[in-house]
């Protein structure tokens, strides 16, 4: 079954067709012995009509008369055929009167009742009486393809609706069935429709003792999943709290004992146990970036926000490493407007530039910049550095991949993870990214956010004015 | 009309019979009814051209063709319907095991056709025959249509039967539809066989009339679901008898294939 609404379409017309037509069936048959009798009652009363007259007062040969003419205001076509053809015998069996349609022997034999012969090419129902006061027999009969026909013109009639109606019917269960299914559809539809983070219950109007159980059900799994999430932000930001501490204090006892080591070789060892620490300070850090950027993890507080401005707040945070580093940066563009999470979109200007710094070797070139591009606007940054070969582009925004075990001018091991976070963040915004050669000579980012709403995307947003 | 009904019904039960087992069947094989508009547009097209050509068809090998062309028609879909009772019978005991896809839809569309085909071009005749001609068409098309109906809402039925009985159930059952069906095919090819005298015409051995005539409704109705005869002769009930047999071998075979294939998998 692969479709409810055809199904009960489908079953429910299957029978009702079903029922109607083996009724009209028998509707039909009953009807055709109804008529049946019916013409055998008028073939009767001709009869002893006919019966009536004086036989014995015509005398002088056989008297040869017009048959007798049923009026048919039915069927007007058939009523000049549907004629009764009689004879009247003496009781020894002498005819003295018969219709035109009547051959001159007995069209029956002389016995009370009705009966069905052949005569004249056709099939006749013929029915006998014998007048006994007056001593003589009374012949009727009729045409059986006439009152055959005659009987069916009228049967049909009331048969012929019964058929017409089957396909309306139908008609009218496919839309009942499909009003009926609605709320069903309405709440496929809700369902449907959700962002990812949405997990608030699901609301129908007026719902069917069906779906009650469903959408109770459903109602119930989103409940689950919203505690389980909410347990997960927890976990967050309690592994934050339980990681960062430790690692603050490790930095602490590191800088005391550099500060207490004499010997030199004491105090080379000091410093990189200083670095591991820093690593591992970072990768933490990263590891919780990740999660909270995660679609299913992140609440989105979208608002316009001046991307570049908000690049030069990244900069301006980020400059003392690219002075350390004696990279030469440049910041190009002008005020452009997205719809955006502020935290979010500084996280992924963040660790572009801190990547590119990374893996510039030392005063080496960087450029930074933000405009706007058609609708949307464009974020591309550029660095000096060895670039990323064209078949390792689409793996480094896997978790965790570092293109050649990470080996790189500055010494720093990174995370994994920086491509992995923008991605994550890229995808949220509904923005799309993709990786070049660039002009300096490295590797190029660029960043396409979609237009703010109302289609701008340089100067104030309608939102925002 | 009622001789309408009882005509119509009986030529459009044994199409919807079959078709509809088909199309439970190939669902629970798991393939999509994809092949049944075009198998449709052809038997119809076919049953049109059949019916409209039966005049030059007649005259065809020495004015049997008409006979010989019925028994061919016949005889193919029999035996489409025993190969498809093998593939039903060891997808039942192996799901997966029924060959190739495409042989599958080859065999549902080959007998759709062929089945429409000849039952539509039976209707039309009698239509156009007995309609047209002899001036009854009130009575041909209201008998005509509650025949069809009638015979539409059982295939209704029978498909919402099938698919509702589990895969393995649903398969079975549609092998013994496709068994008794294939059999009364062959029966019916049998008259037009002897019609044509490439059979010899023989002494019933039986005659049931008294339980079920051919002529009432539930013999017209038996004998298009398992080619019911009042009187049949040695040859009808031989061959009757042998494709049943071929069928039940077909499925023996077609289960033997599938447990062989069930225990190198596993």
């Amino acid at each position: 079954m692969t479709s409810i609404r055809i199904f009960l379409t489908l079953s429910v017309s299957a029978l009702i067709l079903l029922i109607s037509f083996l009724s009209a069936i028998r509707g039909y048959r009953e009807s055709m012995v109804e008529a049946e009798l019916l013409f055998d009652q008028q073939l009767l009363e001709h009869a002893k009509m006919l019966s009536l007259l004086n036989p014995s007062a015509l005398s002088g040969g056989v008297r040869v008369v017009q048959d007798l003419v049923l009026p048919n205001v039915v069927n007007p076509e058939l009523g000049d055929e549907m004629q009764i053809a009689y004879q009247i015998f003496t009781e020894q069996g002498g005819l003295i009167l018969r219709s035109v349609l009547a051959p001159v022997t007995p069209m029956s034999p002389f016995e009370v009742g009705f009966r069905e012969v052949n005569f004249s090419g056709y099939r006749w129902r013929v029915l006998a009486i014998l007048d006994e006061e007056q001593s003589h027999w009374v012949l009727t009969a009729q045409r059986i393809d006439i009152r055959y026909d005659l009987a069916e013109g009228i049967i049909l009639d009331a048969v012929v609706p019964t058929i017409i109606t089957v396909p309306l019917a139908a008609l009218l269960i496919w839309l009942f069935v499909s009003f009926g299914l609605r709320p069903l559809q309405t709440l496929a539809r809700q369902v449907q429709a959700r962002e990812a983070s949405d997990l608030s219950p699901v609301r129908l109007d007026q719902v069917p003792k069906e779906l009650t159980q469903l959408s109770r059900s459903i109602n119930d799994l989103l409940r689950r999943l919203q505690d389980s999430f909410e347990r997960e932000k927890r976990f967050a930001a309690d592994a934050a709290h339980e990681l960062r501490t430790p690692i603050s204090i490790l930095k602490v006892q590191v800088h005391n004992l550099l500060q207490e080591l004499q010997s030199p070789s004491a105090q080379a060892s000091a410093r990189e146990l200083r670095e591991g620490i820093d690593a591992m300070g970072h990768l933490v850090e990263q590891i919780l970036e990740l999660n909270r950027t995660a679609p299913d993890q992140y609440s989105l507080r979208f608002q316009p926000l001046d991307l570049h401005a908000l690049a030069q707040e990244v900069v301006s945070q980020d400059f003392d490493r690219i002075l350390q580093r004696a990279q030469e940066f440049e910041l190009e563009g002008e005020s452009c407007w997205v719809l955006g999470d502020a935290t979010a979109l500084r996280s992924l200007l963040h660790n572009l530039l801190t990547n590119a710094s990374k893996y510039t070797p030392q005063g080496g070139r960087l450029r930074l910049r933000v405009a706007p591009d058609g609708q949307g606007v464009r974020c591309s940054m550029e660095d000096s550095g060895p670039g990323i070969p064209e078949q390792y582009r689409e793996r480094v925004f896997d978790r965790f991949y570092r293109l050649h075990g990470d080996q790189h001018d500055s010494g720093v091991s990174g995370s994994g993870l920086g491509l992995a976070i923008v991605k994550h963040i890229v995808d949220m915004h509904h923005a799309s990214i993709a990786l070049d050669r660039s002009a300096l000579g490295g590797l190029q980012v660029l960043v396409q956010f979609p237009a703010a709403a109302g289609g701008r995307s340089t100067g104030l947003p309608e939102e925002a004015a | 009309m009622i001789s309408a009904v009882i005509i119509v019904l009986r030529e459009v039960l044994e199409g919807v019979l079959l078709i509809c087992m088909l199309m439970a069947s190939a669902c629970a094989m798991g393939h999509r009814l994809r092949w049944l508009p075009p198998a449709l547009i052809m038997g119809f097209a076919g049953a049109l051209a059949y019916g409209l050509f039966l005049e030059p068809i007649s005259m065809l090998f020495d004015g049997l063709g008409q006979e010989i062309s019925s028994a061919v028609i016949l005889l193919t879909t029999a035996l489409a319907l025993v190969v498809y009772s093998g593939m039903l019978a060891a997808n039942a005991t192996h799901a997966g095991s029924s060959g190739p896809a495409s042989g599958v839809l080859l065999v549902c569309v080959t007998a759709t056709t062929l089945s429409l085909l000849r039952e539509g071009a039976e209707i039309y005749l009698y239509v156009y025959g007995y309609g047209v001609q002899a001036g009854q068409m009130a009575s041909v098309l209201a008998g005509g249509t509650i025949g069809a109906g009638i015979g539409l809402s059982l295939g209704t039925f029978l498909y919402y039967g099938l698919r509702a009985l589990s895969r393995k159930a649903c398969l079975w059952a549609s092998a013994a539809i496709a068994m008794m069906t294939g059999a009364a095919q062959v029966m019916q090819s049998t008259y037009n066989l002897e019609q044509a005298d490439l059979l010899p015409s023989m002494q019933a051995l039986w005659d049931s009339s008294v339980l079920v005539a051919e002529s009432s409704p539930a013999g017209e109705i038996l004998q298009a679901a398992i080619g019911y005869e009042a009187t049949p002769t040695a040859v009808q009930l031989g061959l009757y008898a042998a494709s049943l047999l071929l069928s039940l071998m077909a499925m023996l075979l077609g289960r033997l294939y599938a447990g062989k294939r069930r225990e190198r998998k596993a």
